[in-house]
């Protein structure tokens, strides 16, 4: 049994810091709300002592858990003993860890720590601010009971790799991260602030939630005032593009300072992504874990020949809250080429997933279908336009139109767009979205569950929904082709159903 | 198309008169919700026609949920295991016919309620790495055969998703 380790003291001073990031923006809108009331004084008194108070029942908390928290090492497991009241222990098999990642933030920087997550199939350990001492030794330790573990890579093992264990044949190297198959570079993170629709639909959602437009531009336009209409619509116009260029320009510095010096690696059995300009990640995805390829498009990155491409995991247990804001990897989603040219993406998928083809999708969501997709909500945004238009604001009908048009072109995009591809052993969901289209590529082995709806409506018109289901995170990714021939929805459900597994070949077989 | 070669085991009839006897107890919630309506209806004094309205509604939604849904539900819902398989198709008006495939199920549960004990109905529910699916209406002893088929067959299979 190797000794019980404490966390690094810095975890206090870490912790704070999360704590004072999460707690700045919820505190500064409190004190805002009481400048606008003119008591600005009183309310910003008010919000520090409160502010005060919460980091120091926060510091209290988490001086208990850094006494209470600790972790060893015990015939072949790695443990960590911690909770506030109830003591929890957690170990995991050290034969089982698939690898170590490291992810650190402005703080655990300034103090030269790491957050380590410790990755078995099953579950994983997590350990909130270590020395690099402390993470050096622990990689030896685990590397040593175990070769199979990728070692974090921001410190060079190699270099204190001991003469004895060089010596013993299956540790005498180190693993490396693996080939550089991926980076970004700082114009690659502008192309992708500027062909990411998030930022413009940002900018529609502000210029109609605000009160600007509601109250001033429609008037403008409408009550055709003569006397405001000469110079201020110019200078509205003006205003608005500044809104434009600065919610691009916010996006554009968000996104280099998370995505900062993105690059994936790769060997035979893992990727490593790296990125982060104040907070540093390394995360490591054992392939065999992959349960899906997604690729989303948008129309403004087709117009440039660019998409998107993401990676779908299976995790079996809770993220711990620590890192629960880890953004790559929320419900196992895990973005691995944020922006890629659509005719490089083949080659980079085959050198890494060669088992995948990526195959285009036949479009095969018949012209009956169309009305299908929009009916409900057609309706919905009819109603709900008139009544409000009726009664609460007159111009109501405006976003109402530009819902109803959205929802045709959605309907059309449907038709146009919607379809699958079957090989062998994996299918392509091709389905589109208003602004974008997805393609999800599954593998046979991975699907969990297929199935096929249908309601005598449907029946009589020969339509219905097939759904395929694929793990994601602790849950499941659906995929759904709707209105589709139940002929193809039946092609696609016997394409997943065993072959050999009927009633007849298991008789057979016995006999 | 969606019945076409239909998994093979149907329910038992005896089910139904288990799923006639749940209806009953969803009609006495039915009942105390009319009541609470009835309350508020004279409370505020709304016009009595509302009241009508609402005892017909009740009375209504509990004969459907008592004489006919019983027995479209007994109706629609078929399973099979097959060896490497389990395929259940169920649904009244929405038609679902799924597939799982044995090396996905992770566990088998079977569960009852102090109702469905008396009538010795089960339920068994199977779960994969992110779906849930149940066979509902189960006489006790198909709902054992079942998960002990499927359990068997569990073994046979080897897989780490």
């Amino acid at each position: 049994m190797s000794k019980k380790n404490r966390l690094h003291k810095g975890t206090l001073a870490t912790k704070a810091f999360k704590r004072l990031t999460n707690l700045a923006f919820p505190l500064l809108i409190y004190s805002f709300i009481g400048l606008s009331d003119g008591e600005f004084l009183q309310t910003f008194l008010i919000t520090l002592t409160i502010f005060i108070l919460l980091m120091m029942i926060g510091f209290v908390f988490d001086l208990i858990k850094y006494i209470r928290t600790a972790y060893y090492i015990e015939n072949n497991r790695f443990i960590l003993k911690s909770g506030l009241i109830i003591r929890k222990e957690k170990d995991i098999q050290i034969s089982r860890i698939q690898s170590i990642d490291t992810a650190e933030s402005l703080a655990h920087r300034l103090l030269k720590l790491s957050k380590v997550t410790i990755q078995t199939p099953g579950k994983n350990i997590l350990l909130d601010a270590i020395s690099l001492k402390q993470l050096e030794e622990i990689t030896q330790q685990l590397y040593d009971l175990n070769t199979a573990i990728e070692v974090p890579t921001n410190i060079d093992i190699s270099d204190n790799v001991s003469e004895e264990t060089l010596a013993k044949p299956d540790t005498s190297s180190t693993p490396s991260e693996g080939d550089l198959l991926y980076q970004l570079s700082i114009t690659d993170l502008i192309k992708l602030t500027l062909l990411n629709t998030s930022a413009i639909r940002s900018f529609i959602v502000f210029f109609f939630a605000s009160s600007f437009v509601s109250n001033i531009l429609i008037d403008f336009v409408f009550e055709q005032s003569d006397q405001i209409l000469r110079v201020p619509i110019l200078v509205l116009l003006f205003i608005a593009l500044g809104i434009f260029a600065m919610i691009y320009l916010f996006s554009a510095v968000i996104t280099i300072i998370k995505q900062y010096h993105f690059r994936v690696f790769s060997t035979d059995t893992q990727l490593t992504i790296k990125r982060g300009l104040l907070e540093t990640n390394s995360q490591t995805i054992v392939l065999d874990n992959v349960q899906s390829l997604e690729e989303k498009q948008n129309w403004l990155m087709k117009l440039c020949g660019f998409t998107f491409f993401s990676l779908s995991i299976a995790t079996h247990e809770q993220e711990d809250e620590a890192d629960s804001n880890k953004e790559n990897d929320t419900n196992g989603k895990i973005v691995l080429f944020p922006l890629v040219k659509t005719d490089q993406l083949t080659s980079l998928i085959e050198s890494c997933f060669p088992e995948y083809h990526l195959a285009s999708a036949k479009l095969v969501t018949p012209k009956r279908s169309i009305r299908r997709f929009i009916q409900f909500q057609l309706l919905f945004f009819i109603v709900i336009a008139t009544v409000i238009s009726k009664f609460f604001w007159i111009y109501a009908w405006i976003p109402g139109i530009i819902l109803i048009l959205l929802t045709l072109l959605f309907g059309y995009l449907s038709y146009k767009l919607n379809g699958y591809a079957l090989s062998e052993n994996e299918v392509t969901f091709q389905v589109a979205k208003t602004f974008s289209i997805k393609r999800t590529y599954l593998l046979k082995e991975r699907i969990l569950t297929m199935k096929v709806n249908q309601h005598p409506l449907l029946k009589r018109a020969a339509l219905a929904k097939v759904s395929c289901f694929s793990a994601q995170g602790q849950l499941s990714q659906e995929n759904q082709l709707k209105f589709i021939d139940d002929k193809d929805a039946f092609e696609l459900f016997n394409w997943f159903k065993p072959k050999n597994g009927g009633h007849d070949d298991y008789e057979s077989n016995k006999s | 198309m969606i019945e076409e070669n239909a998994p093979l085991h149907k329910l038992d009839k005896a089910v139904i008169q288990y799923d006639k006897t749940n209806s009953l107890v969803n009609g006495l919630f039915y009942a105390i919700g009319c009541a609470v309506l009835l309350y508020i209806i004279d409370r505020f004094e709304w016009p009595i026609v509302y009241a009508v309205l609402l005892i017909i509604l009740t009375v209504f939604i509990f004969c459907i949920d008592y004489f006919v849904l019983p027995y479209l539900r007994y109706k629609s819902i078929r399973y099979e295991v097959h060896p490497t398989y389990l395929e259940i198709l169920k649904g009244i008006f929405f038609r679902t016919r799924e597939v799982i495939p044995i090396e996905r199920i992770q566990q088998v549960l079977i569960k009852d309620n102090p109702i469905s004990r008396r009538y010795r109905v089960q339920s068994v529910e199977i779960q994969t790495a992110g779906t849930n699916h149940t066979v509902p209406l189960l006489l006790e002893k198909e709902a054992q055969a079942l998960k002990k088929g499927m359990m068997e067959r569990i073994k046979e299979v080897q897989s780490d998703v």
